[in-house]
């Protein structure tokens, strides 16, 4: 690709590449891969990451592991025992993505780099299409392309070409053990250890939330997009994304930093926090009944809406010849895709395209946003800035293109901003209570949809969970309004019979019934939650001030 | 002045005016005379067209118009709740009955010349008689005179006036207003806002419209060649230049669209309401609908409502058009493939197709419709797909519907029903066109075609409500289709 890659430099050659892609946010940094880095392979994960047969129990108390009690040694194994992202590629096989293809006039779907994009963790930088955009049919042999989304697929390709010895001298190398004792590995600045060995920081909620997002909420310069064609031939639709609720899902896999170890001094955790530059350590601020996850929801919050503006931009931002835009994916699904109805909830609301019946940009990235940035106090910038998107939005239905792309460009990178403006700012339990008042405000207000709906109700669970207080009257009963809120799940169809199921037992990996999930969204109505969400107003407006924690 | 005719200075005046009247020819009208409106004032006079319904229609058609035709409260309408809320929800200036956007269909449109007519006086008579027949300036003296019928035809044009005689006039005097036109657009801003949408079918409007005029009279004008007599195919001619008409207007109405600075653009409404409008189900033979069509997922089709009938309409063998109109139809769809169509693009598209469609309509007004003719509408009607999953969506049900509606009273005129196999198909029309029309019902509190949900990800079999649909077809299919008992 560009030439001899041993003397480019990688933050040139990121910047490069940021250009080439056209997105136009700091945060890209994260997810670029340079062509010098090579994929390991998940098997070299499982000699530390595998050795623990132990999965931790209902109640998720850390167990010790081999190691030293800093990971948790099994991870490896619950991702392949419980997670779906283990079974994103072996989905390519069912019979809804080969009706896919055949709607789509792909002919094979497990090859086609639009699809592969999200369905496996290889990166694509590092798999070139061979005729159109299908990609060889011996990446299929490849057991980091065929197990789904695999550890390098998030963490980062652990090898690196362009370093002297060869395949394996990226990360993967650094942070083995023996290696640690000279250069330690564990206590680099995370910018370094992604700038120079590709290493993804997923423990700063920004970068976090960006790297799910990337899929979950698409990615145009990495080839990440779920179109409205796709979801026509019957791609399940993409959900409200959030990244609290998803990490939890997935599920976990990962020691939180308040169970990791400070006993040992290799192990010590407030020096790692300390070295490592975490914002929460900085001024000897951090605190372990801080609300983090609550923190990491709101950060999130912002970034989903920020990496949707931007896909929104890169769309509208293309050459007048393009056909890319609008697309309708980026658009409220039910806003469209309602059978109608009189009377009508949505007519009662404020028509938030400001004109009856115009497309609207998907409604749920907002709204905790909205309440994200009522933190930072900069609630107001934003609704003079949602005010201008709207009427560029209003004046034609889809938007001006020509102004679209700009506004939605420059409200993500503010956005962004904001984003690490927030999680330098530990969320206290006081702080949290406030939160949950703004966002039962928001509930009460009604006229959410429901993905909307969804968002608050998540977010409820998160902090009423972290402040302790997870089976409060007023959280069951909104859990009660909002029943169809939840996904309903079911256990995951095998497709390759023998290739993905466990050796021992029924899969354990779930997945959401469709058949289930999206009859009751037509029928949706938010009366029953507006007015649960009234109720948790209340309940929390009557929580004595100082520690919101329960008595 | 009062004539004092003893007075020599008033004898000589008018001597010189009568001397005037009789000597100098009238003066001719030019293309500069713009018609103008005149309003009904006249019209309505007790011994024009304002009778007690004693003499022969034309005498009364004023008085049966105003107290039984829709048209006549169309103004009225807009003094009502929805209009206010329709005007207040697209922050209109001015109320529904002052705004332009809303008089130019509910009371008199404005003329390609430029005419208008919103004066209240004017348009609070609604959707009066020189909507329909034309503005009145140029001909309302004219008109009065015994040779009117034999000369109309041939200065309809000079003078403004639409004769409405002839079906293709008469369905452009609905199309109009019913499907729209430059500055008469019912977009998707408007439905949005709580307008009705529109859907015209001609045959269906005019069998609905209390007569103003001798239909009996009418009918035998334009009897075609029909079994006797004493019988008619109108009905049959309606019908088929209803759907050509109807489709015309459906792409000039595109053009319009397309050219404008006012329009909104991508038009909503350029599609079909149901393509959007239903409920995200996991039903896998929404999607085969598509595949069938040959467009990609989730792609807008162009028109739906006014296109569904083509088909059948080619069925009358000696006026079907050549390839170059279904080329021209191919076209449209490849400009609209995007959700954003090129905007020259459209209007070249649309235009070309405008012009086969109007050779096409002009072919069947001329055409002598026959019982030929007939019966290859009915049998195209319910011939149905290879695959036999039938209608795609509401639209192409409801229009099947109401050809076939229309088709029976076609048959019934045309026939008189004397033969057993006519009766045959007139039941079986009889059993099958409610029970299609009960599963066309949308669902109690809702408007759109809700009882369309159902289906698997796994089958492609169509809901339970258009296989009912499907099998009402089949019954009158095999009635269509069976040549025992047949005579002339």
């Amino acid at each position: 690709m560009i030439g001899n890659f041993r003397t480019v430099r990688p933050r040139a050659l990121l910047a490069v590449l940021v250009l080439l892609g056209g997105s136009i946010s700091e945060s890209i940094a994260q997810d670029a891969v340079p062509s010098h880095r090579a994929v390991v392979g998940f098997t070299a994960c499982l000699g530390c990451h595998g050795r623990n047969r132990q999965q931790p129990s209902a109640d998720d108390l850390p167990l010790p592991s081999p190691s030293g009690d800093w990971i948790l040694d099994n991870e490896v194994r619950t991702w392949a025992g419980k997670d779906k992202h283990h079974q994103a590629y072996a989905v390519l096989f069912s019979s809804r993505s080969i009706e896919m293809g055949r709607l789509m006039g792909i002919a094979a779907v497990h090859r086609d780099r639009r699809c592969l994009s999200c369905h496996t963790g290889y990166p694509q930088a590092l798999m070139p299409a061979v005729k159109g955009q299908l990609v060889a049919e011996s990446w299929h042999k490849n057991t980091d392309v065929s197990f789904g989304i695999t550890c390098e697929g998030c963490h980062g390709p652990g090898g690196d070409l362009a370093t002297a010895g060869g395949n394996r001298d990226g990360w993967f190398r650094l942070h083995l053990p023996p290696r640690n004792a000279k250069r330690p590995w564990r206590f680099l600045d995370p910018q370094v250890k992604f700038e120079q060995h590709g290493y993804v920081d997923v423990r700063t909620p920004s970068n976090k939330a960006r790297l799910c997002g990337s899929c979950h909420i698409g990615d145009v310069a990495q080839g990440r997009l779920v179109t409205h064609e796709m979801y026509a031939a019957g791609h399940p639709p993409l959900p409200g994304f959030e990244i609290a609720t998803f990490a939890a899902q997935m599920p976990a896999h990962w020691r939180a930093v308040h169970n990791k170890t400070d006993t040992k001094p290799e192990n010590s955790r407030s020096e790692f926090l300390a070295r490592t530059g975490d914002p929460f350590f900085k001024g000897d601020r951090y605190r372990l009944d801080s609300l983090h996850r609550t923190q990491a929801m709101l950060v999130g919050s912002l970034v989903s809406l920020a990496q949707s503006l931007e896909v929104t931009a890169a769309l509208s931002g293309q050459g007048a010849g393009s056909v890319s835009w609008p697309e309708l994916a980026q658009f409220e699904c039910y806003a469209c895709h309602h059978d109608l109805k009189v009377p009508a909830w949505r007519q009662r609301r404020v028509n938030p395209a400001g004109v009856p019946g115009r497309p609207v940009l998907r409604e749920w990235t907002t709204v905790l946003a909205s309440v994200a940035l009522e933190q930072v106090k900069q609630r107001p910038e934003f609704d003079s800035q949602r005010k201008k998107m709207q009427a560029v939005l209003a004046a034609t239905p889809f938007g001006r293109k020509s102004e679209l792309s700009g506004i939605a460009s420059s409200t993500a990178l503010w956005l962004t901003a904001r984003a690490r403006q927030l999680e330098s700012h530990p969320l206290s339990r006081a702080e949290g209570r406030r939160v949950l008042l703004a966002i039962a405000e928001a509930g009460a207000g009604g006229g959410l949809e429901y993905e909307s709906s969804r968002q608050l109700v998540w977010a409820c669970e998160v902090i009423y969970g972290e402040l302790g207080r997870g089976d409060a009257d007023e959280l069951k009963a909104l859990r009660e309004a909002g029943h169809v809120l939840v996904f309903p799940q079911r256990p995951a169809r095998g497709v390759g019979a023998g290739l993905f199921e466990p050796k021992r037992g029924p899969s354990k990996i779930v997945e959401i019934d469709l058949a289930k999930l999206l009859p009751p969204i037509g029928d949706y109505d938010p009366a029953e939650v507006t007015r649960a969400f009234g109720v948790l107003k209340r309940a929390v407006e009557a929580w004595p001030t100082e520690s919101a924690s329960p008595r | 002045m009062t004539w004092n005719l003893k007075s020599r200075a008033h004898q000589a005046t008018a001597i010189v005016v009568i001397a005037t009247a009789v000597l100098v020819p009238g003066r001719e009208l030019t293309a500069q005379d713009a018609a103008r409106y005149v309003g009904t004032n006249s019209c309505a006079a007790a011994n024009c067209h304002g009778g007690d319904g004693s003499g022969k229609t034309w005498t009364s058609s004023y008085s049966d118009w105003v107290q039984r035709d829709k048209h006549a409260r169309s103004f009225t309408v807009l003094l009502g709740d929805r209009s206010r809320r329709i005007a207040k929800a697209l922050g209109y200036a001015k109320p529904a009955h002052k705004s332009v956007a809303c008089l130019n269909c509910h009371a008199l449109p404005p003329t390609p010349a430029g005419t208008t007519g919103h004066h209240l006086q004017l348009a609070s008579d609604g959707v009066s008689c020189e909507a329909c027949h034309g503005p009145a300036s140029l001909w309302i003296t004219r008109h009065v005179r015994r040779d009117w019928p034999a000369v109309k035809a041939a200065v309809a044009i000079s003078l403004g006036f639409y004769d409405t005689d002839d079906l293709r006039m008469r369905t452009r005097a609905c199309t109009g207003c019913h499907v729209g036109g430059p500055g008469r657009d019912v977009n998707h801003d408007l439905i949005a806002a709580g307008h009705p949408r529109l859907h015209f079918e001609m045959s269906t409007y005019h069998a609905n419209l209390p007569r103003h005029w001798n239909d009996a009279a009418d009918a035998k004008r334009h009897a075609g060649q029909p079994a006797a007599s004493d019988r008619s195919l109108r009905e049959l001619k309606l019908w088929a230049v209803g759907q050509v008409e109807t489709l015309r207007a459906r792409a000039q109405l595109s053009v319009w669209r397309a050219s404008s600075e006012t329009a909104p653009w991508p038009e909503l409404t350029e599609t079909r309401c149901f393509a959007c409008h239903h409920d995200l189900r996991d039903a896998r033979w929404r999607r085969s609908v598509v595949t069938r069509s040959g467009r990609r997922p989730g792609q807008f089709p162009w028109a739906g409502w006014e296109r569904s009938m083509i088909g059948a309409v080619s069925a009358i063998a000696s006026t079907r058009p050549g390839d170059e109109l279904s080329r021209a139809l191919v076209r449209v769809d490849r400009v609209t493939r995007p959700v954003a169509p090129d905007r020259d693009g459209m209007r070249l598209e649309a235009t070309a197709l405008a012009r086969r469609l109007e050779t096409w309509s002009d072919a069947l007004n001329r055409h002598s419709f026959t019982i030929d003719d007939l019966d290859a509408v009915g049998r195209q009607l319910v011939s149905g797909s290879p695959d036999q999953k039938g209608p795609g969506d509401w639209d192409q049900a409801a229009q099947l519907y109401l050809a076939l509606s229309s088709l029976q009273v076609s048959q019934k005129q045309a026939t008189g029903l004397v033969d057993e196999r006519r009766r045959s198909i007139d039941r079986a029309l009889e059993r099958g066109l409610p029970r299609m029309r009960a599963v066309l019902q949308f669902p109690d509190g809702h408007d759109s075609a809700a009882q369309l949900r159902g289906g698997t990800a796994e089958s492609d079999q169509p809901p339970v409500a258009l296989q009912r649909f499907l099998e009402a077809t089949r019954l009158i299919r095999s009635a269509l289709t069976d040549n025992r008992g047949a005579r002339r």
